[in-house]
């Protein structure tokens, strides 16, 4: 086979060789300019997803640790409030423990009159238009009051309130509660047995109430009969008469003397002297229990006790409802305004009259603080041991807020916490990957320089040896 | 000593110069193929005992070739021009998708971010406003990739009918000219201009479709080309172009009773980008799936939430049916749909009770009035459906609807012995939809009662908890039942034999029906093309349906929104959309690497190739002058052999004078 290098050989070799250099060229410089190793696609097509995904990753923790820092400055706004919130029941309870003893009771109140107003700006509190304590329901002022005295003070404060916190999310899959219930917050009940103050007797029964707050317990005596068919009711008796209770609780005792003389006692207390006349005597019992008794029709031989049974109503709806006591330890009492239940023991309501129900552990935080102030200014239409038993129901109450509010607190901290932990996670996984994206994206500058004037030496190899090829022909010696 | 002898060197020697002249002459014409003379010696004459030669002559002017390899170079021509065509649709096709220019991935990963910003501050109008705008962008991009490959599909239709012409013109060339060539070499003439003419025009042939020799028995020698099935004499105006059921672009030969397979060149390469995997019909199905998918969990989503107005009062749907008589199934719509049921809640706005209602559809029996009618069958709800396609739906004065599948704030007890209010609250977050039967173990009073039981038993009849609602249970405080739900009972008397039920729903619209149709979307329009962000939204982003009760920080249905990132719906539930949407990208790259990889690795032969036919019929000036010097020579030297057969004439004619 012939050896032939034609002209045309030659110059196709040296324009592809030369088309590809600077090809090479370009793509160095494209990589240098841009910084970048990757353009697109079919750059790297087998690292692209990889690629994207770490892109997509970075963006997406910086959009959470965005998330976070709005989570983190909600919660420590909270924090903030709360704990002041903590602080107003702290001080309730300082006034709460005062008011049995304090002669300055009214400036205790308006103490807690100032108490309230804080509370409520707390609970009503807003960032950059957001209610704190709303929930979802971040656009409206959650705590209204709906109520007020004579003095324009706060009698009735609801909440109109989401019951659901709003949730951010922090990391896919991870939320943190940022914007809490208010409900949950300032509303939380924790029932117990409810407290009965007052002269009847009457218990908590064996149930659970649905009543919150405080109530009234309104029991009323209807008529009392006698064991023995020789005594009976005095014409006072009904309306008269201030005891309740099965046959067989109370008693009265009919006793004579040696002279002649006839007594009547009620329950073992004080001797009260009758006769055949007697028929509306009043007999008072130890505890000042009376009883209008027509005892004319007594054998005079007769001595003995006789069981007498009173029975009355009890009423929690301000007497609108009026049942039947029937002594028995789950009475169901139902508040026709309300329908809220009651359910009491009757079997221990021994005298008639009106009791106040303390539904133990059901007040919020503005209720029991609007409830002390109230009960520090009603304080001294109240006799000694029922202010104490309703003070120490207060200080129970604001004790119980507190430690919710405190609680709370701690919960919030908790979070805030667990959110600051994975700020920082995020924050070093971001950094790792964005090194990634770097490592695997961006141009090696050294590497692409020297690569570059590597492909230029190149490059002028083929212009030299080319002109040199095309410099010697036969054509000049040919004479 | 003649002088014809010298004379014949002279005619030789100036004819072989000639022939070099030619050479040098065409040492740069495409497809000129070097000539070379072969010179003869004349025949010999007797005188006296001897035999002398009587000069040279030319024997033949040959031409240099080597038709298989030339063969190779038009095959290699074919196969470089067919992958060049796939490369440069596929690189346009990645163009498409080239980052940093808002692409659809990137738009789709800055939607959710948005999405995910937006639950940290729900009511910030700027942010609601910043989520429409990158929706409204990422339906923009869809729709003009999408209209992108269909206007590359159609330049892909006129390329390939340009190209057709393109091979009858080429054909038809290379027809006349071997009518030519057959009329000169008839007289036993060379046509050596015509034949490099007609293999010039059969290599440029190469380029639009493949080209093969062949040589039959008796030595004819006939070119064929597309696939063998033409001769490239008759051209190949009868092709036909067809698209298949797939959308695919085929060539079928008239007459035949399949495609055309196996063609090369431009036209193989403009056919094969329509139907290959990585070509534009691949891609658009590839798109369409996307938004299929991204349609149907964000505009399904959407459809069962409510903007920070809440419920509706009225609404329209954004995707038109063709026939609203028509059913469901059958029309063309951008998310499939399945037979289920649809829940409807209708909110007493003065009382706040809400009534949820289910009806049940089927899309292959019910149509887009079947829908309406029993829409209508919902109290304080009427449905229309309009001539072009659309239903309205409106709430009775008074009332609103949605369709979020919020519990029952108060479901129906009234088959209780005793008038008892129940009261349900919360948001379900479980992934089925369940319905509870709460059935009361004993009688009594609630709240009182010592060993009043309620027991609840799920769908399949099992008890899955039991509560106790006597004497230690507090009449209205919440009794947890499922999945953030709670419920209370009112004070009131029960017997053994009470019950009622509950219904939660995770998926109020099991039929897909909202987000076929439109209502209530985030995204109107039925198909990739057509897609577009609801212009309610534009108008209005405070409809954006983050919440699922109206409230401005409720984020639940945003959530829903959110989870739909991390959701592996592509590929049979392998990966998420923007995995999706990546690998399509890298399928893309990877695609027009590995073809310029082929496309290179084809040049690199066909250089090797046409180097050594260049070594084998090109044209070596140096050569050529070398030979021009031996010509010269010899002339030169025939020139002065004839001087002196002159010379030695006259001394011979001085003699005679």
């Amino acid at each position: 086979m012939d050896i032939r290098i034609t002209q045309q050989f030659s110059n196709n070799i040296a324009i592809r060789q030369a088309q590809m250099r600077q090809q090479q060229i370009a793509e160095l410089q494209k990589d240098l300019a841009t910084g970048l190793r990757i353009h697109q696609p079919s750059d790297a097509p087998n690292e692209w997803g990889y690629l994207v995904g770490q892109k997509s990753s970075s963006n997406r923790m910086e959009v959470d640790l965005e998330n976070i820092a709005t989570a983190r400055q909600r919660l420590n706004q909270s924090v903030s409030s709360l704990t002041e919130a903590g602080n107003i029941l702290t001080r309730a309870r300082e006034l709460a423990i005062a008011g049995p003893q304090s002669l300055e009771r009214e400036t205790l109140a308006s103490e807690v009159d100032r108490l309230i107003d804080a509370m409520l700006a707390i609970g009503n509190s807003s960032v950059a238009g957001v209610q704190q304590y709303a929930g979802t329901a971040s656009s409206t002022i959650p705590f209204e009051v709906t109520g007020e005295d004579e003095s324009g003070r706060p009698t009735s404060i609801e909440y109109r309130g989401s019951n659901d916190s709003s949730d951010v999310v922090v990391s896919p899959g991870i939320t943190a509660s940022a914007l809490p219930s208010g409900a949950e917050v300032f509303q939380q009940s924790k029932r117990t047995p409810s407290v009965y103050v007052g002269p009847t007797g009457a218990k908590a029964g064996l149930g659970t109430d649905s009543a919150a707050g405080i109530g009234e317990l309104i029991v009323k005596h209807t008529a009392t009969t006698y064991g023995s068919g020789s005594v009976a009711p005095g014409a006072s008796s009904v309306g008269g008469d201030t005891i309740i209770g099965e046959m067989g609780v109370n008693t009265l005792t009919i006793l004579a003397d040696g002279s002649g003389d006839r007594f009547v006692r009620l329950n073992g207390g004080e001797r009260f002297e009758f006769d055949a006349s007697s028929t509306d005597l009043r007999v008072v019992g130890p505890d000042g229990e009376r009883v209008f008794v027509d005892l004319s029709g007594l054998l005079p031989s007769f001595s003995g006790d006789i069981d007498l049974e009173a029975t009355g109503t009890v009423s929690v709806d301000g007497g609108i409802t009026e049942t039947v006591i029937d002594f028995t330890n789950n009475q169901v009492l139902t508040d026709d305004a309300t329908g809220e239940v009651t359910v009491i023991d009757s079997a221990s309501i021994r005298r008639p009259g009106t009791d106040r129900i303390e539904y133990s552990g059901t007040d919020g935080v503005f209720e029991s603080l609007m409830r002390l102030r109230d009960d520090l200014r009603q304080a001294d239409d109240l006799p000694s041991p029922q202010l104490q038993t309703i003070l120490d129901a207060r200080i129970a109450d604001i004790q119980r807020a507190h430690d919710q509010v405190t609680e709370f607190v701690g919960e919030q901290a908790v979070e805030l916490s667990n959110i600051e932990v994975l700020e920082n996670r995020v924050r070093e996984l971001k950094l790792v990957t964005d090194e990634a994206v770097i490592e695997l994206e961006n141009a090696d500058v050294a590497d692409a320089i020297v690569k570059l004037q590597t492909e230029q030496n190149h490059l002028q190899f083929i212009y030299a040896t080319t002109a040199m090829i095309t410099q010697n022909s036969l054509l000049d010696f040919i004479r | 000593m003649t002088f014809a002898t010298g004379l014949s060197a002279l005619r030789a020697n100036q004819t072989a110069l000639s022939v070099t002249g030619n050479n040098i002459a065409n040492a740069t014409t495409p497809g000129f193929r070097r000539q070379e003379v072969r010179f003869v010696e004349n025949p010999q004459v007797d005188f006296d005992s001897f035999s002398i030669g009587t000069g040279v002559s030319i024997g033949e002017i040959r031409q240099a070739g080597d038709v298989v390899l030339e063969s190779a170079i038009r095959n290699g021509i074919s196969g470089s021009s067919q992958l060049a065509s796939k490369l440069q649709t596929a690189q346009n096709i990645e163009h498409l998708f080239l980052p940093g220019t808002g692409t659809i991935q990137e738009r789709t990963e800055d939607l959710f971010l948005k999405l995910e910003r937006l639950s940290a501050l729900p009511t910030e109008a700027t942010l609601r406003s910043a989520v429409v705008a990158s929706a409204d962008s990422l339906a923009k991009e869809v729709s003009r990739v999408s209209n992108a490959l269909e206007a590359m599909s159609t330049d892909s239709l006129s390329a390939i009918e340009d190209t057709i012409r393109s091979i009858d013109a080429k054909a038809s060339e290379v027809a006349d000219l071997n009518l030519q060539i057959w009329n000169i070499e008839n007289t036993g003439r060379d046509a050596f201009a015509l034949r490099n003419e007609r293999d010039l025009r059969l290599t440029e042939l190469a380029e639009f479709v493949d080209v093969e020799r062949r040589v039959a028995a008796d030595g004819t020698e006939t070119y064929v080309m597309a696939g063998g099935m033409f001769d490239v004499g008759a051209g190949v105006s009868d092709l036909e172009i067809r698209v298949n059921e797939a959308g695919e672009l085929e060539i079928w030969k008239e007459g035949c009773d399949k495609p055309l397979t196996g063609v090369g060149g431009k036209l193989g390469g403009l056919v094969s980008t329509t139907s290959e995997p990585g070509g534009v019909g691949d891609v658009q199905a590839k798109l369409a799936e996307f938004v299929s998918a991204i349609t149907y969990f964000l505009d399904a989503s959407h459809a069962t939430g409510v903007g920070i107005g809440g419920a509706f009062k009225s609404i329209t749907s954004g995707r038109p049916v063709g026939d609203s008589a028509a059913a469901l199934s059958e029309q063309q719509t951008i998310v499939p749909m399945e037979a289920g049921s649809l829940y409807v809640s209708v909110n007493d706005v003065e009382t706040g009770l809400s009534t949820l209602t289910s009806i049940e559809i089927d899309p292959a029996v019910d149509t887009l009035e079947t829908f309406s009618t029993k829409l209508n069958g919902i109290d304080h709800v009427t449905a229309t459906v309009d001539g072009a396609g659309k239903i309205a739906i409106v709430a009775s004065p008074g009332f609103t609807f949605d369709f979020t599948g919020n519990v029952q704030t108060h479901p129906d007890t009234s088959a209780l012995s005793d008038q008892l209010d129940v009261e349900v609250f919360g948001r379900y977050s479980g992934d089925s939809n369940e319905q509870y039967q709460l059935n009361f173990l004993g009688a009594g009073t609630i709240g009182v009662t010592e060993g009043l039981r309620l027991e609840v038993v799920d769908e399949n009849g099992l008890t899955v908890g039991t509560f106790d609602v006597g004497r230690d249970y507090e009449p209205n405080s919440r009794l947890a039942l499922a999945n953030g739900v709670s419920f209370s009972l009112a004070p009131g008397n029960v017997v053994d034999t009470d019950s009622f039920s509950i219904d939660l729903i995770a998926r109020p619209d099991e039929v897909g029906v909202l987000a076929a149709l439109g209502i209530n979307t985030l995204f109107v329009g039925n198909s990739a093309g057509t897609l577009e962000v609801n212009s309610l939204l534009s108008d209005n982003p405070s409809l954006l349906a983050t919440t699922t009760n109206g409230d401005p920080s409720d984020t639940r249905n945003l959530h829903r929104m959110i989870d739909a990132r991390d959701a592996l719906v592509m590929r049979d539930g392998t990966i998420t959309m923007e995995q999706f949407l990546a690998d399509m990208t890298a399928a893309a790259g990877q695609e027009v690497s590995e073809l310029e990889l082929d496309l290179h690795a084809q040049e690199e032969q066909q250089n090797i190739l046409q180097s050594q036919l260049d070594l084998t019929t090109g044209v070596d000036v140096n050569e050529e002058l070398a030979k021009m010097l031996q010509y010269q020579n010899s002339y030169q030297a025939a020139a002065r052999y004839i001087t002196v057969v002159d010379d030695m004439l006259q001394e011979l004619f001085a003699i005679v004078r």
